[in-house]
């Protein structure tokens, strides 16, 4: 049983325990997306575990099977196989600066890697084919260009005489466990290089820069990695370790080459849609269940189509040139179960390119029911969420937690029906809660048309919907007029430029990389929102390239 | 999951030989002195430690017991501990002193003696170690496993951040097992029946060690030229490794007498929330069997957090987090599904006490820190919180009483554990919050 409208609105509570804001809204040039991120007192430094810039990390769940898939050419590991990834403002890839693994995480990995060597090494054709020739002996010429050219592409950059020593003898060692067979040997031996911490976590140490004395800039190995990561979240190929090698990859004109080579690749798609899902917070729309009693149940293969509208409105905004088409495409393409969704009549088993005017208000990202469901309760809608994830996600914008002494218990507002936003704009006169509420609802009433799986409805609780809203000044009315008033927010370019930032750099924003970011927001804004320009424009910085002094 | 089993097998893949192998340290009755209360050798039987964590709270009112000290009668949400009344402490009144108004700083709180750093999308995270990760650190090598992690229901959208874990262990969160098939895999792979092994069983354990070596030489060069930070997670990730090359060195020699339960046959989505009850009674008797066989003698166990199930199977259709703060009156479903979560801890309970152990059961030698994020879900707070505490910590701690203690912080019962399972661990909570005196009644 529901307890209807009726029921206590305790919303303030009920927008959730992370969401409080009670002085308003404040950006500079160095805040963030994540609160009380402070490195004084004694708070966690987000950027380093434990003090200090860290220059280790730790590969992904999506990076660790993209690269054992092209190195390896193993199956693609399905996400339980490894331990789940530390997300930081959003972002996995942030998380990775500050993560470490379990000892439950070690003892995954540590499966993935042998299960891996021995699908290799127990096949007398594989192993063969995988090393290229028979070895005689551990230290036999065969056996010796196996391990530079294995140690080359597992750890990213070459062995040195001491690591391939070492890594030798242990073959050596292992090999005459097993009566001498050499196979043996290299079977343990790349068990070792890829349970490393050379193989696990990419390193920026970085090199005195011969051009600026003082300074320190990556190596060219670790830039191929950082520009491979970025790209493709996965392991740089043949060409860009080539290009470390020949050491050309710290020339402008290469590294703009590769940039664009990659950023054209399929891997670069996927990995730009891994940057959709988490800037948009689409990553776990399809495990994410409605509360039964209100809402019917979803099937799986419907939120995953979910998921993927939402995620292309973002890939092909990236891929169009002008980033704000991801909030005023008016086009998408619909399965069958998805346009039913939408209460089109399905037109046959394939995918239909829908003109989103047809579909009454629906405008790109902003209507699309995965990012619509993300952003609600699991039994109804919350302007509440979805204002805040305006604020906090596509503006860059902070709120900030509540105090102590906020009230999260609050008195039934009525035993009248009535609709959710009279019951916020009622709720909203509570001082306590007013300051938070005011700076979201407004925002997110824009949206109310449709429900917390994203159909658009013309009633709550019997009450007509008033879809008018306010978003920094500006009036709109409907989720058409408040897409446009987000991407013509002041904020937008600079934030998604940051978002970007962020997660191409693996790190949380600092303050010291505010002069970076305005340049490359002006980059992006005045190309017109080119994100690709914008890439490889953050490819080619000084910020992408070079170590700051500390990290030396 | 065949693929998932198939992995784990491999990790001690040799081990077997076709047949059952026994595992390391049991505790035999050839190894107890002829009192049975203690090793041969004169150590002490060894002292397990489990915290058992459930969000939301409770309703105060049906919790607390009437009476205090030795004559209490236990109150209606925890009824189903009637049979158990002498084996475990209520204790009621104190209070978690941490700054945060969310569910999630009471947890941390509680767990871990700090608040947390509140970060977007849920993925808050703990400042301070939890206290499963603090035990372990102090019991480190004694058992196969320093510390495993479960969780009866996890929030499938939360494999990350406060939401979905409630061990941290300075670098981040330890994650958790939630289903009893991968657990029991984790634990007892190894010793059933397996599939012969063509490969030279203790050639192989000894040349995976080695290539460990090698691994570890590799750790300590990259470790010496990185900053304090980055080593500290690098630290993390090698005791990990080198508990690992311990088992793989163990189970070869391995030889024992400890009997390890079947395999359990339960699988689940991770997302139903129709059979919690029989999870927990699942999940329960693998964690009892990991430290009878001592496999390990820290677990960490999350019920649930406040990113809560709804309780299907005793027909309630809304997540009790949303129950609490919208169910109008004085909350009978939310009431229910605290007695429910009491009826599953006292389960937990039992199971420990199902297993003999030298004169007395595996309970008497164990402590349970039974705990909740807040006392009462609709106003989240931190006042009054309900704590139950079972086991005997070889006789030190006080059973069969309630004691409430207001005006305390609940940090002095944590600091009363420590001292009861004699531990070098001077004080709890963070800066001001800190405690280093026991809530001296809970000790004997």
């Amino acid at each position: 049983m529901r307890f209807g409208v009726q029921r206590m609105v305790a919303l303030c509570a009920a927008l959730g325990p992370w969401v409080g804001c009670y002085e308003g809204v404040h950006r500079s040039p160095g805040n963030d997306t994540i609160p009380d991120d402070g490195e004084g007192d004694d708070g966690v430094d987000p950027e380093a575990g434990q003090g200090g810039v860290s220059a280790l990390f730790l590969l992904t769940r999506r990076e660790l099977g993209n690269t054992m898939e092209d190195l390896l050419g193993t199956e693609p590991l399905r996400p339980a196989d490894v331990q789940p990834d530390q997300v930081v403002g959003g972002f996995a890839s942030v998380g990775a600066s500050v993560h470490s693994l379990s000892a439950l995480g070690v003892e995954q990995w540590d499966s993935v890697a042998l299960d891996a060597v021995d699908e290799i090494f127990e096949d007398a054709a594989a192993r063969v084919d995988w090393v290229g020739c028979e070895p005689a002996a551990v230290d036999d010429a065969c056996a010796t260009e196996y391990f530079s050219s294995v140690g080359l592409r597992a750890w990213r950059r070459p062995l040195s005489d001491e690591e391939l020593t070492r890594y030798v003898e242990l073959a050596q060692e292992t090999s005459a466990m097993f009566d001498d067979d050499p196979w043996e040997g290299l079977r343990y031996a790349t068990y070792g290089l890829l349970s490393s911490p050379n193989f696990l976590y990419r390193l920026h140490r970085g090199e005195a820069d011969p051009s600026r004395p003082g300074h320190r800039r990556l190596t060219a190995y670790e830039l191929a990695s950082k520009l491979s990561y970025a790209l493709t979240q996965s392991t740089p190929d043949l060409s860009l370790l080539e290009a470390a090698q020949a050491g050309t990859i710290h020339d402008d004109s290469e590294l703009e080459l590769q940039a664009e080579r990659l950023l054209g690749s399929s891997a670069a798609t996927e990995a730009l849609a891994g940057f959709c899902r988490e800037n948009f917070s689409l990553t776990p729309l399809p495990l994410l269940s409605r509360d039964a009693s209100v809402i019917d149940e979803l099937p799986s293969t419907l939120l995953q189509d979910m998921q993927q509208e939402s995620e292309q409105f973002c890939v092909q905004g990236i891929r169009s040139g002008d980033a704000r088409s991801m909030f005023l495409a008016e086009q998408t393409a619909l399965g069958p179960e998805l346009a039913s969704h939408y209460g089109m009549p399905a037109e046959g088993p394939g995918v239909q390119t829908v003109t989103l005017t047809e579909l009454s208000d629906r405008v790109g990202i902003m209507t699309s029911a995965g990012l619509l469901t993300v952003m609600a309760h699991s039994d109804r809608t919350s302007p509440t969420l979805r204002g805040q994830f305006v604020r906090v996600r596509l503006l860059c914008q902070e709120i900030p937690s509540p105090p102590d002494d906020a009230l999260v218990e609050l008195e039934p507002i009525s035993d009248e029906p009535s609709s959710l936003r009279d019951r916020l704009e009622q709720h909203r006169t509570d001082p306590a809660c007013s300051g938070c509420h005011s700076l979201m609802d407004p925002i997110g009433f824009g949206l109310e048309h449709y429900d917390a799986v994203g159909r658009y409805r013309e009633l709550d609780a019997g009450f007509a919907i008033d879809a008018s809203g306010e978003l920094d000044g500006t009036s709109f009315d409907g989720a058409a007029e408040l897409s446009s008033a987000i991407v013509e927010h002041p904020d937008f370019g600079r934030c998604i430029t940051r978002q970007w930032f962020q997660f191409a750099q693996s790190r949380a924003f600092r303050d010291t990389d505010a002069a970076a970011l305005l340049e490359l927001t002006e980059g992006l804004v005045g190309s017109g929102f080119d994100m690709e320009a914008l890439m490889v424009d953050l490819v080619l910085s000084d910020s992408f390239r070079t170590l700051a002094s500390e990290e030396g | 999951m065949p693929s998932r089993s198939l992995s784990r097998r491999t990790v001690l893949r040799g081990t077997v030989m076709g047949g059952a192998v026994m595992l390391h340290l049991p505790l035999l009755e050839v190894m107890l002195n002829t009192h049975g209360t203690a090793l041969a050798n004169g150590e002490a039987l060894p002292r397990r430690f489990a915290v058992w964590f459930y969000g939301n709270g409770v309703k105060l009112d049906r919790w607390i017991p009437d009476g205090e000290g030795a004559n209490y009668t236990l109150s209606s949400e925890l009824e189903a501990m009637s049979d158990l009344q002498d084996d475990i402490t209520i204790v009621s009144g104190t209070h978690c002193p941490v700054d945060g108004q969310v569910h999630h700083s009471g947890q941390a709180g509680m767990l871990s003696g700090d608040t947390i750093d509140l970060m977007a999308n849920d993925a808050s995270t703990f400042r301070a170690k939890s206290v499963d990760v603090l035990v372990s650190e102090q019991w480190a090598g004694d058992a196969a496993f320093d510390l495993i992690n479960l969780a009866i229901y996890r929030d499938p959208r939360y494999e990350i951040g406060t939401p979905g874990h409630i061990s941290y262990n300075g670098t981040g969160f330890n994650p958790n097992e939630v289903d009893p098939g991968s657990l029991y895999d984790r634990i007892f792979s190894g010793v059933v029946p397996d599939e012969p092994d063509p490969v030279d069983t203790s050639a192989r354990a000894a040349a995976r060690s080695r290539a460990l070596d090698s691994v570890l030489e590799d750790f300590s060069a990259l470790n010496a030229g990185v900053g304090r930070g980055d080593q500290v997670r690098l630290e993390q990730h090698m005791d990990g490794l080198r508990d690992l090359q311990k088992r793989i060195e163990e189970f070869e020699t391995g030889a024992g007498g400890c009997t390890p339960p079947e395999r359990p046959t339960f699988s689940e989505e991770a997302n139903d929330d129709t059979r919690i009850g029989e999870k927990n009674a699942i999940m329960s008797e693998l964690v009892a069997r990991a430290f009878a066989c001592d496999m390990t003698r820290v677990a960490s166990i999350m019920h649930h957090t406040w990113y809560s199930p709804a309780f299907r199977e005793i027909g309630i259709g809304t997540q009790q987090h949303g129950l609490t703060h919208d169910e109008p009156g004085d909350q009978p479903q939310v009431h229910a599904t605290a007695t429910f979560v009491m009826s599953n801890l006292a389960t937990f309970i039992r199971s420990l006490k199902a297993i003999p152990e030298g004169a007395g059961t595996v309970l008497d030698n164990s402590v349970v820190y039974a705990v909740t994020d807040v006392s009462d879900g609709r106003t989240h707070s931190k006042d009054d919180m309900p704590i139950v505490l079972a086991g005997g910590a070889g006789g030190r701690l006080l059973r069969g009483h309630h004691i409430h203690a207001p005006d305390t912080s609940s940090f002095k019962v944590m600091m009363s554990l420590f001292r009861a399972l004699d531990l070098g661990i001077e004080s709890f909570g963070a800066g001001g919050w800190a405690q280093t005196e026991p809530l001296s009644e809970l000790l004997v």
